[in-house]
This record gives C-alpha cells, structure tokens and sequence, in this order.
C-alpha cells in the first residue's frame, strides 16, 4: 500500500437538531479500497459528501497529499481529482452516453459550437478501458439499461483523471454479474494507484474488493479494521452496538394446509417462463436467485399487477386469477414490494395515512372516514413495530430507510393477508432494523401466515426460509428444504449461477 | 434482414408525419382545389408566427416547464412597435426594442421559476394577465395602427418562398443549433431530465433556465413581429388561443411534457398538422359554427393517436 | 388547542388563509365600502361561480393531473340547459340533463387523462366543448329565462343570495368528501403516489375517473348557475373561468403535483381572487388594467405559498 492521499481529521458536520458527525478521522491511501460501513443515518453518506465538497462540515481539517484542502463545491472537488460515482442515476436521461459524459466540459469547434465528433471517440475510449466498448456512446442513456448506465456514469467520473473516487452504493441496482464486472473495473482503478471509498452496505462484497473498512455509527468513528482483522458478526456488533450472536430466529411450525399453489406460471414478456411452486400455512419460503431471474416478477403474477399470460393458481384450494391487486388482495393475498420508495409509500402523506393505505376499505366500510381512528390504528402499530418518530402524523419521507420498512409493514400487517410476499424485505436498511422484520416475519409465520420471502441475499434467505426455490432466467431450477444437507450458501448459490442438474 | 431495416425505418417515422399525410390525402380527396401550390403557400405563410411560437414553446417544455404566456408576448410585441412607430420611433428600432422587452419578460419568468422554484404553467399564466394588461392598457383597448410598407417586404416571395417562412426556417436553424452543438442545448435537456446532474456538473441550473426562457422570449419577440406583418396593426389579442395552439404542435411533434424527451424538428410538423387541419376545414367549406369543434376534435384525434402510438413503441 | 394550532401551521391552506386576512385587512383601508354587509354578500356572490368551479378542480388537482375544460364545461351545459328550458323542458328535468352532460365529460376527460397528460388532454376536450357550445347556439345568445330558473341566480333567501348558498353548500360537500371519505383519503394516496397506490391495491383508474366526474359535475352545476344569473346564454360565457379557476385553487395552497392541498384552500384563492377584482372595482381601476394586478396577486401569493412551506420542510428535516 501507498502513501496517504486524503486525510480527514475531527470532521464535525451539524444538521439542525442532530449531530450527523461527530469528531470523525479518516484517510485513504493510494492503491487501497477503503470501505464505509454503518446503518443508516450512522453518518457514511454525510461524510463521503464532506469529502467531495457536497457539504461543508463546521468543524475538522481535510488534507490532500499532506496540504490543507478547502472545498467550496463539488466542482471544486472535481478540479482537484476527487470525484463520485453517486447511488442514485446522475445522467440526463435523453442525452447521449458521450453528452452525459462530458457535461459541462464539452469540447467545442472553431465556431464555439460542440465538437460532437471528438466527444464521441472520446467517450467511446473511455468506455473501452472499461471494457464497455459495446455501450453506444450516441444513444440516449435511457434506453440504455440499468448497469450500461451505471458504467456510463463510472466512465463519466473517470473522464475527470480523478486520483480519488468515491462508490456510493454502486452495486444496489446491479445484477450479480454486473456486481463482478464493476469489481474488475475496481481493481483495476486500484492497481493504476487511485484511492477508492467505497461505501456500501452488503457485507457479503466487503472481502471482494476492500482493503480497510470503517465504522461509523450515530455520526462517530467506532473504528478502522483491515479486512481479513474482523468477522461479519464482530463486524455487525461495531455497527449495531450490541451482541447480534442470533441474527436469524426461527421458529419451528407444522406445515398442513397449502395457502397458494401456482402451476406453469408464464407472464407476457417472457421473462417468467413457467413457474410452479407451493407455499403452506406457517411457512416461509424463499425465492432465491440472481436480479432478473424473475422472482419479481412472479411476486406481481401473483399480486395481479402484472398480466398473467398461461399458467394456473389455486389459493386455499381454490382456483384463483387476480387481474389487479385489488382482487388478490381480497382473496388474502399481500406484497411488500421491492422499491419502497416508489412502490410502498406516499412520501408526502402522514405514517397515520400510509399505515391505512391497503386497509382503509377495511376498516370504513361505511364510505366515512375517522381520521382519529386512523391515528389510533397508526399508535398502535408505531408502539408494536417501534417505530421511530415523534408524531404518527409525520411525513413518511422524514423516515429512515428502516422505519419507512416498517410502515410498508404496518400497512400490511393492518390489512392482515393470509399470503404475504415479501420482496427484497431489508434492502438498504441497517442491521438492527432488518433483524426487527426477520422477528416480525417468524411470528407472522408462527400465526399461520403463509410467506413468500425473495431476496438476493443468500445469508439472509437461508437463515429464514423453510424450504428455498431457485429461480435462474424465469425458471425454477431447483428447491432445497430446510433440513436437506444442500441447504447452504454454496449449493443454492451453485443451482443460481447455473441452473439445475440436466 | 432488408425487410427487417425497412420495417425499423417505418418505426422510426414519428406518427406526426402519417397524420400529416394522411390529413392531406383526405382534404384533397374532398376538395381538390385544395392540393394548389398557392394554398400551400397560404398554409406556410399562416403558420410562420405559430410555427416561431412553437420552436419557443418547445424549449421551455424540454426544461420540463410550460408557457402560458407566450401569446401576451406576441400580442405586446405587435402593440408596442406600433404604439412606438406612433411616437415617433422608427418602425426597426421598434422593432428591436420589442424583441428586447420580449427577451426581458422570458428572462423575468425564468427568474420565478428558477430562483423560488414557483410551477411554470402559474408563473406565465401570471404574466400573461400581466403583459396582456399592459397591451391593452397601451392601446385603450383597440387596435393600433401605424402605416408602413415594411411589413410587407416579409410577406414577399424570394426563391418561391415568402421572406417570413425564410425567417422561420433561420429561427428552426438556430434552435435546432442551440439545442444540438451547444453547452445550453445539453444543459436544457438536463434541466427536464435530471437537474440534479447540472449541479454536479457544477453548471448552475438556475443560470441555464433563465437563459432558456430568455432565447424563448427572443423567439417569441421575432413571432410577434411576424405576427405584426401579417396583420399590419398593434392588436392586443391577435395572438390569445396560440399559446395552447403551441403546445398541441410540440406534443405532436413528439415532444414529451416530461423528462426533456423531444425535439423541435417534430414540432414544425405538429404546427403543419394543426394548420393543414384548419386551412382544410375551411376550404372544404366547413361552416364557421362548426370549425372549432371540427378542428379541436380531429386536433384531440391526433394527441390521442400520437400517444397511442408512442406509448405502443415504448413497450415494445 | 396546541394541537389545533400545529395543524392549522401544518396545513397548505394556512398561508393562503393569511393571505386572504391580510387582503381583507389591506381592502378594507384602501376601499371605505369595502367594509359593509352589502359588499361582503357581493363579494360572496361574485365568488360563488368560481368557488364552485376550483373546489370541484381541487380534485383533480389533487390526483396530479389537470383539468382546463371547467370554463368550457360550465359554458356548454349552460347553453344546454337555456336552450332545454327555452323549449319548455322542465327546470328540474334540463338540470339533470346538465348534470348527466358533466358526468359524460368527466368520464371522458377521466378516460383521456389515463392515456395522455391531463393537461394535453382536456386542452383538446376544451376546445371540443367550447366547439360544441358555438356549434349548437350557432352564434345566438339566449335571452329571457323563466323565473323560475332565473331564481337561482338572481333570488334571495332574506339578505341571502341563493348563488351563495347553493356555492357553500357544494363546497361543503366537497370538503366532506375529500377529507372525510375512503374517495376522498384514496385521491389524496393516489396523487401523492400513483404507482404506490396501484401496490396498495387502490383502484387507481377508478380514482381518477371519480375526480374528474366530481369536477366536471361542479363544473355543469357551476354552467347553469351562470346562466341563471345572467338570465343568458352564450356559447363563451365559460372561456374566462378556465384558467381563473386553476389559479384560484393554486393560490389557495394545492400543488399540481397532487396529493397536497385541499378544498380549504382552494376557498382562500378564489376569494382573494374575487376580493382583488372587487376592491378594483370600488377605487374604480378601469378593467383593462386589472389584468396587471392580478397576474402580481397570483405570481406573488404563490410564491408566498412555495417559499414558505420549503421553509418548513427544511425545518421538519
């Protein structure tokens, strides 16, 4: 490892009302992945943003190559070679790749009109020391796909000869594969002597590509490893602050009735191709598989948002076909869905009134509506899920990633389905609110509910699931039970990657 | 594998252009007077101060806003060079100064919007009443007149085609330039599609909206002087209607409300559509009672089709 | 009382209910007879017409969407129902009549707006609707109704105008259903979320269907009102209320991205835009200058509105 390139020291940064971090070190050296860990709101964003002139912080000195560094702006930042690779999509969506790329910085002809011509070779080898020569630098980044666009934006803030980059959550919207083509590309940053912070949550990359990881939590530093110095579950104790030695509880339950059965399950686009599987009363299973496997998919099937094109369900032994949510809702069928922002919440409504949003029929039969019955509702279920905040009454956009979780269940557990699908339960929430829903999701089964659970994290799926279906390009390709001697990480990860047994 | 890029090349004809010909076959069908040569030139010459208008409409729809008042802007720009000419100012300084005010209330308007992030569609339809007041005000109501014979030297044919359909095409080559080879073409799209982008970019947003607006009220000043060659007066409401009439053409030009998905090539044949449906309705003999209805609804038509249509291509 | 006061700081109608205060406040210095009872039930009556129209809008607003045919809307059914009445319809029979027209134009504007932008599209109904009314009073204007339907435009109940009951009782009506009603709650969800809402298995096609009917019955009901009060139709007699009436709810606080706003409100704008007109009426400002001072009333009262709730999501963050 190299010299020290960047070094933060007694970094205090002041949010109205809260201390978002508080007397924080850090450095990065040349050639070295430096991992930022923490739950959320522990302070990793806050301060990659410090690093990159995003914000200002009150307190602390920053030092680049051992001189004192005083960012007015990120593009201030930029100039001097630190630059991020952001979570959420920076490109204009109806701009092409090489537009997007040299935004702001385009090369211009002799008339002072853009010289389209070099930004286009230019993108284009850029894109290829990324290997990403197949990507057209003249089509519209938005009909280019998820990780084309991910790559775009990494050949964007290589375009700047950074000596810094900083990976915010880069992999959340990557397929496997996508996943380890970017680390290539990492390493490769790395041996040509760039620092890289990379700040993620996924436990299971950090022994792929880190060097050194840091601690935050409550916006202070608990501490700086290297990698192979900790385990994950001392690793989750710095994060969390206390013992987690039983992440994953489960209870034991008799499996009799068969709540929902789907048969030779197809969808119109091809993306599920004939699909059958079995979920009983009391249990959980799993749909494990690779982004894009169409487990989604097969969860909207179900939930009837998603046009079923062949295939047969039966709910409780009886034949059933949802043509919108609101029928499979009424025949006891639920989905917790995989965006939350997007797909689970009104942002700008109450917790009281998303807590309410699938039940309200339910609970108003009458057409009239009592809002302090709705706010009564929402109590209970704040004291019963715990659920941070001062008021029921406040806007679910001022949540945590972890108690917005909790009001999409709230809102499902207030309904009360018999079948229950959860899709990608813990994403992008901290430690200590994923263990609340694992709770909430042995109890649920404990009760008799029926759960379907997907998630592409392996550790998690099979610390919950009774019995787990593989799913590999739309089909099913194998299922494993609990007390089989495959249920483990390398079988079920294998049938992923590969499919099943010919 | 030809048949293949044949049928990709049908595809990625927008639909404008089979409702264009479609509109036309039909006219003709009815009417043949209507497929002359001079009626197609009184088609082009009509559309010149809408066509403008919608170039300008177009800009500000790709910011992802909407412009309500771009019909008070031509109608100032025909009311203050004559008010001007009156007092004594000559007609082409007039001219320019309405081109400036023109220029001045765009940048006004992209001041509100950028600088409170006020909704656009309140903030011109505000200045709208605004300008729209101030026109009448000059006026007294009416009409103004100053006599000249300036205007009509844009009504005149050079290489069969009238000057005022030249300075159209000169207003399309220059926001077809803007928005394809320049930092603020780029930066526009952002604006509509991802503003977020622009700051970390370290481009100000709030600087490239108001310049957006400003080369809109700069298109929209050379509208109204279009607009006041044609009519040949100061008229405080000649242009009341068009600034709907605007955003139907860039609609069907294939440019999106959102996202700063489009552009101003489709928009020129939105405004053909919309005027060959007005020019053909009129000359099929449509009776006056009942063209607004007849043209509002083969117009409504067309959205509808032309979404249809986009929608069906997105999917697949 | 604590809590009364948070919730009334909390909601969007709070900053235009000031407004509204501090305008009366301004009016009653600038104009003496501002003040008295005569001109309060003027001002009531003038602002009946649009309070009915925007309140119905607020619903649409509220799903995120845009209608701009009310002005034409209350045009069209107004003409209708003069022309039914005039041809010795029944009053009770041409209103139902005019009622059913809005209902077919909301779900026409509804169905249209699941397709296309709701401001593209109800641009093009506007322009059919307002065709329409050209179309079958072929340039006429209606003169002369029966007292019988004159009576509720024109009537009093003692010092009150009917106008003005028949706009509070509408308005009510429609705050109780958008704030007291499982529709009301779901227009809320749907505009402040449209895809979260089809998740949480609202009927999300059915929702908008339903604000545009409410809207488009507020806008018929609104038409014929009109005509009984000018004891008149005229095929443009709508065209002005269009944009006035998406003014009106927009000062009063409800957002065009949905989901934020309400019939409250909605009431705030269309009075400060009434009293605006008014008081210019009484200091005599000739007409064609009161374009100027209501374009600066709306730029400026919403950017009142918009200022001031960023202030306080920054400080609830």
């Amino acid at each position: 490892m190299g010299k020290t390139i960047l070094e933060a020291k007694h970094i205090t940064k002041l949010f109205p009302g809260m201390k978002a971090l508080d007397d924080v070190d850090f450095d990065l050296q040349e050639g070295e992945v430096h991992i930022l860990v923490g739950e959320n709101g522990a302070g990793k964003s806050t301060l990659s943003k410090v690093l990159l002139g995003a914000y200002k912080a009150e307190q602390g000195e920053i030092f680049l190559d051992g001189q004192p560094l005083k960012l007015t702006g990120t593009k201030d930042a930029i100039d001097k070679g630190i630059v991020a690779v952001y979570q959420e999509n920076s490109l204009v969506p109806y701009l092409n790749a090489a537009q997007n790329i040299f935004l702001n910085r385009e090369p211009k002809t002799a008339l002072g009109l853009l010289d389209l011509k070099k930004m286009n070779e230019d993108a284009k080898a850029l894109l290829k020391t990324l290997n990403c020569e197949y990507i057209d630098v003249t089509r519209a980044v938005s009909s280019l796909s998820v990780a084309e666009q991910q790559m775009v934006e990494i050949a964007k803030a290589l375009s700047f000869s950074p000596r810094i980059i900083v990976f915010d959550e880069p992999t959340s919207t990557l397929s496997e594969r996508e996943v380890e083509s970017l680390f290539v590309q990492i390493r490769k940053l790395k041996s040509e002597g760039l620092g890289i912070i990379y700040v993620s949550h996924r436990m299971q990359e950090f022994p792929q590509i880190g060097d050194r990881i840091t601690v935050l939590r409550d916006g202070k530093k608990i501490g700086c490893v290297g990698i192979n110095e900790c385990s994950d579950a001392e690793l989750v104790k710095m994060m969390v602050g206390r013992d987690v030695s039983q992440v994953y509880v489960r209870n034991k339950n008799d499996f009799n009735e068969e709540a929902l059965r789907v048969e030779g399950l197809c969808d119109q686009g091809g993306r599920v191709k004939g699909v059958s599987f079995n979920v009983r009363k009391g249990e959980i299973v799993g749909l494990a598989g690779l982004v894009g496997a169409g487990r989604t998919e097969t969860a909207e099937m179900i939930y009837g948002i998603r046009p079923i094109a062949s295939g047969k369900m039966t709910v409780f032994g009886k034949e059933a076909m949802p043509k919108t949510p609101t029928s499979a809702v009424k025949m006891g069928i639920g989905l917790i869905s995989e965006d939350r922002k997007r797909q689970g919440l009104a942002l700008n409504e109450s917790i009281a009134q998303n807590n309410v949003a699938v039940s309200l029929l339910k609970i108003f039969p009458n057409f009239f509506v009592n809002n302090g019955k709705i706010n009564q509702i929402a109590e209970e279920f704040k004291e019963k899920l715990r659920i941070m905040t001062t008021s029921v009454g406040k806007k679910t956009r001022f949540l945590s990633g972890g108690n917005q979780q909790k009001v999409v269940l709230a809102k499902w557990l207030s309904q009360d389905p018999e079948i229950l699908i959860f899709d990608e339960p813990t994403r992008g929430i901290d430690v200590g609110a994923k263990m609340e829903i694992y709770n909430l999701m042995d109890q649920m089964a404990s009760q008799g509910k029926a759960i379907i659970m997907i998630s592409s994290e392996l550790p998690e799926i099979i610390g919950m699931s009774d019995r787990i279906y593989i799913m590999k390009e739309g089909e099913i390709t194998g299922e494993v039970k609990r007390e089989d001697p495959d249920f483990n990480q390398e079988k079920i990860g294998e049938l992923m990657m590969l499919g099943g047994a010919e | 594998m030809k048949n293949k890029s044949f049928k990709d090349i049908v595809r990625s004809i927008p639909p404008v252009v089979y409702m264009l010909v479609a509109m036309i076959v039909i006219f003709s069908l009815i009417e043949p007077l209507y497929l002359s040569t001079r009626n197609f030139r009184n088609i082009l010459l009509q559309c010149v101060p809408l066509m403008i208008m919608a170039f300008a409409q177009t800009i500000v729809i790709l910011t992802e806003g909407i412009d309500m008042s771009l019909n008070a802007v031509v109608n100032i720009v025909t009311v203050l060079t004559v008010w001007l000419a009156i007092k004594g100012v000559p007609l082409p300084v007039g001219m320019a100064i309405s081109v400036l005010v023109a220029i001045l209330i765009g940048v006004v308007k992209g001041f509100f919007v950028s600088k409170f992030s006020l909704p656009p569609f309140i903030v011109s339809y505000g200045m709208q009443n605004i300008v729209n007041s101030i026109a009448l005000l000059l006026t007294g109501g009416a009409s103004i007149y100053f006599a000249s014979e300036l205007y009509r030297t844009f009504t005149k044919t050079v290489l069969l085609v009238p000057n005022n359909v030249w300075v159209a095409a000169v207003m399309f080559l220059l926001t077809y330039t803007m928005l394809k080879r320049t930092k603020l073409g780029a930066n526009i799209r952002a604006l509509g599609g991802n503003p977020e982008s622009l700051t970390l970019a370290g481009v100000n947003p709030g600087r490239s909206l108001i310049k957006a607006y400003a080369f809109a009220g700069f298109l929209t000043g050379i509208a109204g002087l279009m607009m006041l060659c044609r009519v040949e007066s100061g008229q405080p409401i000649v242009a009341n209607g068009l600034e709907f009439q605007s955003v139907a053409a860039t609609v069907l030009g294939g440019t999106s409300l959102r996202h700063g998905k489009g552009n101003v090539a489709g928009t020129i044949l939105g405004v053909l559509l919309i005027q060959v449906i007005q020019n053909g309705l009129n000359i099929c003999g449509v009776p006056a009672i009942y063209q607004s209805v007849s043209t509002g609804g083969i117009v409504l038509a067309a959205i509808i089709v032309n979404a249809l249509i986009t929608s069906r291509k997105a999917k697949a | 009382m604590e809590k009364f006061k948070q919730s009334l700081k909390e909601s969007t109608a709070f900053y235009s209910l000031i407004g509204l205060v501090v305008l009366i406040i301004l009016s009653s210095i600038i104009a003496p007879n501002f003040r008295t009872v005569k001109n309060m039930i003027t001002i009531f009556r003038q602002a009946s017409l649009l309070l009915i129209l925007s309140s119905g809008l607020t619903a649409v607003l509220l799903t995120g969407t845009m209608d701009l045919s009310v002005g034409a809307t209350a045009g069209l059914v107004g003409c209708v129902v003069a022309q039914l009445i005039k041809s010795s319809v029944s009053v009770p029979v041409a209103a139902l009549i005019g009622v059913l027209i809005g209902v077919v134009i909301g779900l026409i504007n509804g169905t249209l707006a699941g397709i296309l932008p709701g401001f593209i599209a109800t641009y093009g109904t506007n322009w059919v609707i307002a065709g329409l009314g050209i179309a079958i009073m072929r340039g006429q204007v209606i003169y002369d109704l029966p007292q019988s339907f004159t009576w509720f435009g024109t009537g009093y109940v003692g010092p009150i105008p009917v106008l003005v009951i028949f706009a509070l009782i509408v308005v009510a009506i429609l705050y109780v259903l958008l704030t007291k009603t499982t529709l009301g709650r779901r227009i809320y969800q749907y505009g402040s979320n449209p895809v979260a809402a089809e998740y949480a298995a609202v009927p999300t096609r059915r929702i908008v269907l339903s604000a545009f009917v409410i809207c488009s019955i507020c806008a018929a009901f609104a038409g014929m009102l009109m005509t009984a009060r000018l004891n008149a139709a005229d095929a443009a007699m709508g065209d002005t209320y269009g944009l006035q009436t998406v003014a009106a709810a927009v000062i009063g606080g409800t957002s065009q991205k949905g989901g934020e706003g309400g019939v409250l409100g909605t009431i705030a704008g269309a009075l400060i835009l009434t009293i605006v007109v008014n008081v210019m009426n009484l200091t005599g400002i000739p007409a064609q200058a009161q374009g100027l001072v209501i374009g600066a009333v709306i730029i400026i009262m919403v950017l009142i509105d918009t200022v001031t709730r960023k202030r306080q999501e920054n400080k609830i963050d």
